[in-house]
């Protein structure tokens, strides 16, 4: 079966097919290898045998992406079927980016709102200031657009995961 | 005759660092009574201990930070000394006095050591007073007096709350534009941390070197230093990565440093084990910082080099004995870098992470400690500190502590886990690191490194098997789960039966 995996900007197309063996038959950008891997503890780590190349490799996912862990580096990847990548690709292209939701990513408390509704925003611009552990963090936009929704009021108590702003 | 040392040691602290505390214990003998939170009921530090008191619900309030429950269990279980570790009561001077009512052991210095530094205005007057240089600046700002001493002291300056320490509650403010906002955002911090909002002011200085002196004194009128820690490795005031002897280090500053900090300690009467924190221009001119009252975090690089065991010195002097080392029988051998390994997510503006820890691969080898609190199964939660354990590599030199500090970050494993694991890998391979030319301006001029060719194919490569297989278990899954009850599908999912 056919994937598209996706690093920064970079696109690697990756082919797999199992064996009989247990193994993987892998075409990766062309280049075919025998792939090996085997769990090395609990669900995530793992053993794999890339040819001769050997490696413990870690992997995390998160909604969509993976984040690999190997030989010292943090590699976090979007794995998609050619299928799932066309129809992304037909979604991207009738223009509608539709609002994105900024959601919290750990408990804690706001402690301040730093924007209004209807407020224009860029990538990186701080919405508000989020109290966990001690440390007051800001939350930033993830793109450019406007403030279309504040979800959450200053000195609210919100869950890991929770609304906090909409930015359309 | 010297005195004996406590017939039981009460930890009053969780994870990492009670483990470092009962190791010591232990290699004295000493039989230790460990306390624990809901949350830590499996923690290392109850199996390793002697004795286990539960002190209740998990938050820090009602338990680590209740001076009562901690009180009792001492009470409970006929403990005669208490170590507080760091953090929670390390540097609490009413805990410290409480103890002693009670005619318990504090190991630690006085209370009026702690009052005196830990108060960051009233040790700048200490410290002014027997000479040691200050960084330019002044004393507790209002809101109303802000803007005319941000004028006096001039711009950059640093705000700071006067209660703090470990980086909270500190804002740098470039122009007068953002004075207020960061005025109001360490005020909250303070008051939050340290239930202080008191604020002073300190020149910026751009990019300094923060380095470090650890002290030792006892109650016979010792006072020494342990030579120096390079702890310039830091983000947003938080320290990441710690190297003793600095490379920045020459002879005439390292004494310099060390006298001065010498001279702090013997000004407060400081007994136990300190440390002298100290800014250190690029010209090499060095201003006091501050005193941490306790023993630090990155203690283990100092023992690395000099080969003493800190903590034991710590209950040594509380017990009334005199230091087990003079001055002139220390000396420098080799190199200790360590890394801090937290919960954290470098790639997601470094937010704590939450979760449980799936599958575990530590380093090990000639040179590698490990200072830690993890196991397969701990449920990281943010009750806590993300700080997980700490990597310390020695080496005969930089460089062999360097590619030993290369080899155990690349071993180690935290799965499936977010940690800052791979980001301290990328500081150790940094140009700047490497050459030991760095300051405090490192973490921000780091660039990102992307990963070798070969490591992003396999990446890519595992990804997609595992992607593959997970889609394969769902299709089967919606196939074989129609009409299946959706709990036993569940239970299926997660192996209920074999769950830890």
């Amino acid at each position: 079966m056919k994937y598209v995996v996706t690093y920064a900007d970079r696109e690697i197309s990756v082919e797999v097919d199992p064996r009989d063996d247990g193994m993987w038959d892998v075409t990766s950008d062309g280049r075919s290898i025998v792939a090996d891997l085997r769990g090395a503890g609990g669900q995530s780590l793992f053993s794999l045998l890339l040819g001769q190349s050997a490696y413990e490799v870690s992997v995390v996912r998160t909604d969509d992406q993976y984040r690999v862990g190997l030989r010292g580096h943090d590699i976090t990847l979007t794995v998609e079927s050619e299928q799932q990548k066309n129809a992304r690709l037909v979604d991207a292209a009738s223009g509608d980016t539709g609002p994105q939701t900024v959601k919290s990513v750990m408990p804690g408390r706001v402690v301040k709102i730093l924007v209004r509704e209807g407020e224009q925003v860029t990538a990186g611009t701080p919405l508000l200031i989020l109290e966990a552990m001690k440390m007051e963090n800001e939350i930033r936009s993830p793109s450019e657009g406007t403030v279309t929704g504040l979800l959450v009021a200053e000195g609210a108590t919100v869950g890991n995961g929770e609304p906090l702003v909409t930015v359309e | 005759m010297s005195d004996p040392l406590p017939k039981k040691i009460l930890v009053a602290n969780r994870a990492e660092i009670a483990v470092r505390v009962i190791r010591a214990c232990h290699e004295l003998g000493l039989p230790v009574v460990a306390v624990y939170s809901e949350a830590d009921r499996q923690g290392l530090h109850v199996r390793y201990a002697d004795e286990a008191v539960a002190l209740g619900e998990s938050e820090p309030l009602k338990s680590y930070l209740d001076q009562d429950k901690i009180l009792d269990a001492a009470r409970r279980t006929g403990a005669t000394a208490v170590h507080p570790g760091y953090g929670f009561l390390a540097e609490n001077a009413v805990f410290a006095r409480r103890c002693a009512d009670e005619g318990l052991i504090f190991i630690g210095p006085t209370p009026e050591c702690m009052e005196a530094m830990g108060d960051k205005i009233r040790a700048r007057e200490s410290m002014k007073a027997v000479g040691v240089p200050l960084i330019p600046g002044c004393e507790a700002v209002t809101r109303d007096t802000l803007a005319d001493a941000a004028r006096g002291v001039g711009y950059p300056l640093m705000l700071k709350a006067s209660a703090g320490g470990g980086g909270k509650g500190i804002r740098a403010v470039r122009e007068e534009a953002e004075l207020l906002s960061a005025f109001e955002r360490a005020e909250g911090e303070a008051r939050t941390a340290f239930g202080d909002a008191t604020i002073y002011m300190e020149r910026l200085l751009e990019n300094p070197h923060h380095i470090e002196v650890q002290i030792l004194g006892d109650d016979h009128g010792n006072v020494i230093h342990l030579f120096e820690r390079e702890c310039s490795v830091q983000r947003r005031h938080q320290k990441v990565i710690e190297e003793a002897p600095s490379p920045f280090m020459t002879d005439a500053l390292r004494s310099a440093m060390g006298e001065a900090a010498v001279k702090a300690a013997r000004a407060i009467g400081y007994t136990g084990a300190g440390t002298v924190e100290f800014l250190v221009d690029h010209d090499r001119s060095f201003y006091f910082l501050e005193v941490n009252t306790r023993l630090q975090v990155e203690h283990p690089i100092t023992e690395m080099i000099t080969g003493v065991d800190l903590v034991r010195e710590q209950i040594r002097v509380a017990s009334g004995q005199s230091l087990s080392v003079t001055e002139t029988d220390l000396s420098i051998s080799g190199h200790a870098i360590e890394a801090r390994i937290c919960a954290e997510d470098p790639e997601n503006g470094f937010l704590p992470s939450v979760g449980t820890v799936d599958a575990l691969a530590v380093p090990g080898g000639p040179g590698v400690r490990l200072d830690s609190a993890l196991y397969p199964g701990l449920e990281v939660s943010l009750f806590y500190d993300s700080l997980l354990a700490k990597l310390v590599c020695w080496g005969r030199d930089r460089e062999e502590a360097l590619v030993r500090m290369r080899q155990a970050l690349a071993e180690f494993r935290v799965a499936d886990l977010k940690t800052n694991i791979a980001y301290l890998g990328r500081v150790l391979r940094d140009e700047e690191f490497v050459a030991g030319t760095y300051d405090t301006g490192i973490l921000e001029r780091m660039s990102p490194a992307a990963p070798p060719e070969g490591v992003l194919e396999a990446a890519a490569i595992v990804a997609t098997l595992v992607a593959h297989q997970s889609a394969g278990e769902r299709a089967t899954r919606s196939v074989a789960g129609a009409g299946m009850d959706p709990w036993k599908l569940a239970g299926r999912r997660r192996g209920v039966g074999d769950d830890r």
